[in-house]
């Protein structure tokens, strides 16, 4: 789920990916090269995300990495969790963050 | 070229070049897919721990690597195996029954040749089944194997099967009496002949042990076997059955092994399935 929300909308390669992870968690999530690519090539495996063929802005562009990107699949599938964890939230956070604070 | 067949190509200092060597602790397959974006990885992983000036941070990284490593390798064979394990479980297609069935003739025809006194013509059809069932059961290995280490199986089993088809052709050609090099029993070319055979033979059994998708104790039989087969060599690189020399009895008992090798990969490849064929899936639509 982290992968998959870290490529988001865009396309990332796996040190983007593994950055994003870190920003998203605010760094109580860093995951090493071995938990990126076992990942990425679960995701791969179940038409969760697929590898870009185009290259994207050639500024911005590393010819020695691959890029992924969420299929359509991806996208549903990181929606319907977005959507189940944002009803969880909304129903603990009443109570739950005073508990830990 | 597609993209999931481009090479990465990285050049990286002692650090990377250690950590690539760990990365044998994954599956072949996951590390031919991704082992050079991992490395480059890791390289970027150093180069922040520097850029960040801590006096500890490499030494970091390398500890956060090997936990890394650790785990997610063990997790990644783990998920192999439940994926071959469930393939294999399913019933062969035709075409590996075929392939299968005519390996265990063929390495019933070697026993036989070795084990029940015939006419030496009987013994000449049974030699062109023994390579025919060879070529059978390496195509069939083969097919398995491509999907775990690609290089590996296609070298193994090109060898293999031309060593065998180049055998199989001097036999025949004997057979004819044809001698196109005109000495007398084509000489040295039938026993490069057999000795490429055995040599081919014996490396395919050690890439089928090392990959591990075929039964082993198939493999092992087919890669001791052969190089014990090599041991009595006569000038047809195969060994007289009534050689009274040590070399001869283990050579002997070589080519008994390559023949139980052969029939038990057979019996494999027409029994379980092969692991190559990808899972059907739907594309997945895009928006």
């Amino acid at each position: 789920m982290h992968v998959l929300l870290a490529i988001g909308p865009a396309e990332r390669h796996g040190y983007a990916i593994m950055s994003e992870i870190a920003r998203m968690t605010e760094g109580a999530t860093r995951l090493g090269p071995g938990g990126v690519y076992t990942t990425i090539k679960r995701l791969l495996d179940d038409g969760l995300i697929e590898e870009c063929d185009e290259r994207p802005d050639p500024e911005l562009d590393d010819q020695r990495r691959r890029y992924y990107r969420l299929t359509g699949m991806g996208r549903a599938v990181a929606g319907a969790e977005v959507r189940r964890l944002e009803v969880l939230v909304r129903a603990a956070r009443p109570w739950a963050l005073e508990a830990v604070e | 070229m597609g993209a999931g067949s481009r090479r990465v190509t990285t050049r990286g200092g002692g650090h990377q070049r250690v950590y690539r060597g760990l990365l044998r602790l994954y599956p072949s397959e996951f590390r031919a897919q991704f082992s050079n974006e991992m490395v480059q990885l890791f390289g970027d992983q150093l180069r922040d721990a520097r850029t960040r000036g801590a006096p500890a941070g490499p030494a970091m990284t390398w500890l956060r690597a090997l936990g890394d490593v650790a785990v997610t390798a063990a997790s990644e064979h783990i998920r192999r195996n439940r994926t071959v394990a469930h393939t294999l479980a399913e019933s062969p297609s035709f075409s590996s029954r075929a392939l299968g069935m005519v390996g265990i003739a063929g390495g019933l025809g070697l026993l036989a040749v070795f084990l029940i006194d015939l006419s030496p013509e009987l013994n000449t059809l049974r030699l062109i089944l023994f390579n025919v069932g060879a070529m059978a059961v390496v195509v069939g290995v083969h097919r398995r194997q491509a999907a775990v280490a690609p290089v590996l199986a296609w070298a193994a089993a090109i060898a293999a099967f031309l060593a065998n088809a180049w055998y199989l052709a001097m036999i025949v050609l004997e057979t004819g009496r044809i001698d196109p090099i005109g000495a007398g029993n084509f000489g040295l070319v039938f026993f490069a002949a057999g000795l490429s055979m055995w040599l081919a033979d014996a490396a395919f059994g050690l890439v089928a042990l090392r990959l591990g998708v075929v039964t082993r104790w198939g493999a092992l039989a087919l890669a001791v076997g052969s190089v014990l087969a090599i041991m009595g060599m006569d000038r047809l690189g195969l060994t007289s059955a009534d050689n009274p020399t040590i070399f001869g009895s283990l050579a002997l008992a070589g080519i008994v092994l390559n023949g139980i090798g052969w029939i038990l990969l057979g019996l494999d490849v027409a029994t379980r399935r092969r692991a190559s064929e990808p899972k059907p899936r739907e594309a997945p639509p895009r928006e």
